[in-house]
């Protein structure tokens, strides 16, 4: 497994040379900056003939550093408009699990979207920040992730709401299932997790599996490997606690306190119905 | 997590992706295994990633025009970043911006003003103590550049840090912070005696120069 690990990693490493190079040659082939040829390559219309979003990135910079205000915001609103498609799609599913009205919708999506854009524009500005150069998508989706989390925190959004002020939680099946199942630790002794809560057990019957990369997001951050590498990868316990450097106590310790988690949002579900 | 940490990061996920979208089937387990100081982290963006970017369109064939939503995002981005930055006493070049404008690569750059790639990287990156670097450095790098002396300074974030230890006089608590981050800082003298590229020439010029600067 290490082997065949450092392979893929050598493989990557290759990769990211010969992308560094073809991006190097771009870059040292571009015209002069602010010529007309110049801008005519910038804004190139033809996706398949564009220039890299990371060979953007650079020009961006080096409009900066050449105190071209104009040529910055030329080059923003490209990036931008290259980006608006996934941009805005983005915007709007993240936000699709919120029952919302209509107009709410529109308001919220605003207001996400600008802020991904304030966080784009911060991160092109900081030239320290080398990888946008590298991968821009992927820089991209770092910051959709600190744009969606930070709005998610600030707008007390993390779980479902619906019209009617209840608060619902799908949770996995699988995860359930799991939790209910008596577990071989590593002294040989079997042990069963306790869902003392009925109607947190029954909350967490209507459930799918591709609901639990979001309910990982919401549980406490020292929690999320675990349950994802037990519940998503299907890892033993002792597996777990191996990769991860802990203990098989550490290990039940923390699902427990998962599980702990998952009953306080059924706790705070049950006030916000009925409260 | 600081910028540098988070950049690490975004390499060991890209990679990650990489192979998912390569139809791999990676295991977060081997990553973590990897990674551990990070596994927190790399978990958090694997499963945002699975559960907010997966099913995300890319672009189309031609460039469409910026819709009125997106221009209306951007407008008020522009508004806030504007702001932000006109509080903020931020540089935001870099000496390899600087290089890049003078069409000098930072191998060039190194070698002409008499140092080692790695070091030039290292006062790029702010990871030398500022105080310990000698006035000569600035000066070779404002005559390579064509820079001002205060922009070179600005852009090593010496002056940065000459106005932060006299307002941090006062706020005894910050200040503590600041002497606690520059406790883990390398010295420029000790970046130099460790450089395995300088000669033992360039480093006999140095430890001359910075003698005589009394560093």
């Amino acid at each position: 497994m290490e082997q065949k690990f450092s392979q893929i990693e050598e493989d990557a490493d290759r990769g990211l040379i010969r992308r560094r190079i073809e991006l190097a040659n771009v870059y040292q082939t571009l015209p002069e900056y602010g010529s007309m040829e110049f801008w005519k390559i910038i804004e190139e219309p033809d996706i398949k003939a564009a220039l890299p979003l990371e060979i953007l990135v650079r020009c961006f910079r080096l409009a900066i550093t050449k105190g071209d205000d104009v040529g910055r915001n030329r080059i923003v609103e490209l990036i931008i408009r290259r980006t608006q498609v996934s941009n805005e799609y983005w915007a709007y599913h993240v936000l699709n699990s919120i029952h919302l009205g209509p107009d709410e919708r529109n308001i919220l999506v605003h207001d996400l979207y600008a802020d991904l854009c304030e966080r784009v524009i911060h991160a092109l500005m900081d030239m320290k920040r080398l990888f946008w150069e590298e991968n821009f998508q992927h820089c991209l989706q770092f910051e959709r992730k600190h744009a969606y989390q930070a709005f998610m925190t600030r707008e007390g959004r993390w779980y479902h709401q619906q019209g009617d002020g209840t608060v619902t939680r799908r949770i996995p099946r699988v995860l359930i299932d799991s939790l209910d199942q008596p577990v071989m630790h590593s002294d040989g002794e079997l042990r069963g997790l306790e869902i003392e809560d009925e109607r947190a057990q029954q909350a967490l019957l209507s459930v799918e599996q591709g609901d639990l990369p979001l309910l990982i997001l919401q549980l406490p951050e020292k929690l999320r490997s675990v349950i994802w590498l037990i519940f998503w990868e299907g890892r033993t316990e002792k597996d777990a606690a191996q990769i991860l450097g802990i203990s098989d106590r550490t290990i039940r310790n923390r699902l427990r306190e998962a599980l702990k988690s998952l009953r306080d949002l059924f706790d705070s579900q049950e006030g916000t119905t009925y409260g | 997590m600081d910028r540098e940490q988070e950049e690490v990061v975004q390499r060991i996920t890209a990679r990650y992706i990489a192979e998912l979208r390569a139809g791999n089937q990676p295991r977060l387990g081997d990553y973590l295994s990897r990674y551990p100081q990070y596994a927190d982290a790399i978990t958090d963006f694997v499963a945002y990633y699975h559960a907010a970017e997966v099913d995300i369109p890319e672009e189309k064939d031609s460039i469409p025009p910026l819709s009125q939503a997106s221009r209306e995002a951007l407008v008020i981005a522009w508004k806030r970043v504007l702001h932000s930055e006109s509080g903020a006493n931020t540089s935001l070049v870099t000496l390899r911006v600087m290089a890049d404008n003078q069409r000098k690569s930072f191998l060039q750059l190194a070698l002409e003003i008499g140092l080692s790639i790695e070091i030039l990287e290292k006062l790029e990156r702010h990871i030398i103590d500022t105080a310990t670097i000698p006035k000569e450095v600035c000066k070779r790098l404002a005559a390579a550049l064509q820079q001002p002396l205060s922009a070179i300074e600005r852009c090593l974030g010496i002056a940065e840090h000459t106005q932060r230890t006299q307002h941090l006089a006062e706020e005894q608590a910050t200040y503590r912070m600041e002497a606690q981050s520059n406790d883990q800082a390398q010295s420029f003298r000790e970046t130099v005696e460790q450089s395995m590229r300088l000669s033992n020439e360039q480093k006999d010029a140095w430890r001359a120069i910075l003698t005589e600067e009394g560093l």
